[in-house]
């Protein structure tokens, strides 16, 4: 076909564009994540017993503000990176300013701490296995982003891979957080933060490779 | 920004919203540019890719025209794709020589804008000369058409577009002359 007949097809089959398609889609793919993965959660971990109690509970507001402010930050360097030439740059600086300010208030919390109750706060019951499954509860979220990503138009694939892993992890670690018995700041900063960071390494490495349109 | 920006955002905002017209001659105008873009970036000798790639790009920027935020610059949303249909190409044709692979991996930066600022100020230089002649020099002079080609679509005999676009040339030599 040559361009001319190609381009004469293009504009009889013009139709108005859908507005907002690229927030929708995303939405969409989260969506669908969030529920796979919170059905997973309640399946596999079950909710926190008196989960009324915790929900009201200051540390349970940190975890999943935390948590929630990192899906924020994702979810907009998903949109952008979605579009072509969109960058990642302004929401993933907030996003690691939000790293470090949660750091630092776990640094405070841990020193003023009495020596021997730090090792509690750092590793607290579950620590081994709290990254791990807050990657598998961050699965269906990445698999829902990356879905949603195939059909909008990223042009820069480790870069839209990372953020769909990392925005996955944030939410996977907000399901988590419904399950998690830890309480201490620390924990949080290191062990919520390392499953994120897992997801968003299995996002880099899914981006090129199934991104590609 | 990359030249040509705003008459492009207006027409591609135009065709966002349905307009057949602007949308044809956005297409025109931007199979002109992209055509330019990747024979630059390809070896001489595949023209035919060339074409194939601004094809590609074309039916992208199609299927995938919502993804443009009429907020934002129009050129570079249509850069990084036509770049990345050009990485694409080449990741899948790695054998393939090209022209300058080093110039090709950074097609999403600004050295496109030089080829693209020559493009303008050359269709600025051309709206200045009658249609006919216009559309000739186009054809045989940047697009690579036969003058036989080119004679047979206008229904002109060849001579005569020969005459057409010689003196086209001479009135564009003269207002270039005059420029200050």
């Amino acid at each position: 076909m040559t361009t001319n007949d190609l381009i004469d097809r293009l504009v009889t089959e013009l139709t108005p564009a859908a507005r907002g398609l690229v927030v929708r889609r995303i939405a969409m793919g989260v969506a669908v994540g969030l529920a796979a993965s919170a059905a997973l959660m309640l399946t596999l971990l079950g909710a926190r017993q008196n989960l009324l109690a915790v929900l009201s509970s200051e540390v349970y507001w940190l975890k999943s503000g935390y948590a929630l402010l990192l899906a924020a930050c994702g979810f907009w360097a998903v949109a952008r990176l979605s579009r072509p030439a969109g960058k990642g740059g302004a929401p993933g600086i907030i996003g690691a300013l939000l790293v470090f300010v949660f750091a630092g208030l776990a640094l405070s919390d841990l020193l003023a701490a009495p020596e021997a109750m730090r090792a509690e706060l750092i590793l607290g019951k579950s620590a081994l296995v709290c990254p791990w499954l807050i990657a598998l509860l961050a699965a269906p979220v990445v698999a829902g982003l990356l879905w949603a990503m195939r059909g909008l138009a990223p042009t820069e694939l480790r870069g839209a891979g990372f953020a769909a892993g990392l925005m996955g992890g944030a939410v996977g670690a907000w399901v988590y957080a419904f399950h998690c018995p830890e309480s201490g700041t620390p924990f949080i900063a290191l062990w919520y933060t390392a499953g994120i960071m897992i997801a968003g390494a299995i996002g880099l490495f899914l981006g090129p490779r199934l991104l590609r349109w | 920004m990359f030249p040509g920006e705003i008459e492009l955002r207006a027409l591609m905002i135009r065709s966002l919203a349905g307009d057949a017209a602007a949308y044809r001659s956005l297409l025109d105008e931007l199979t002109v540019r992209l055509r330019g873009f990747f024979r630059k970036r390809l070896a001489a000798g595949y023209a035919a890719d060339a074409e194939d790639l601004v094809q590609e790009t074309l039916l992208a920027l199609h299927a995938r025209r919502a993804t443009y935020d009429p907020s934002k610059p129009f050129t570079a949303w249509l850069h990084a794709i036509a770049g990345y249909k050009l990485a694409d190409h080449l990741r899948r044709r790695r054998d393939q020589p090209t022209a300058d692979l080093a110039e090709s991996e950074s097609v999403a930066a600004d050295d496109v804008s030089e080829g693209a600022l020559a493009q303008l100020d050359l269709s600025r230089l051309l709206a200045a000369i009658p249609a006919g002649p216009r559309a000739w020099i186009r054809s045989v002079r940047i697009e690579g058409r036969s003058i036989a080609e080119v004679a047979a679509r206008a229904g002109v005999s060849s001579s005569a577009v020969k005459v057409g676009i010689h003196r086209g040339l001479r009135a564009l030599a003269g207002k270039v002359q005059t420029k200050p």
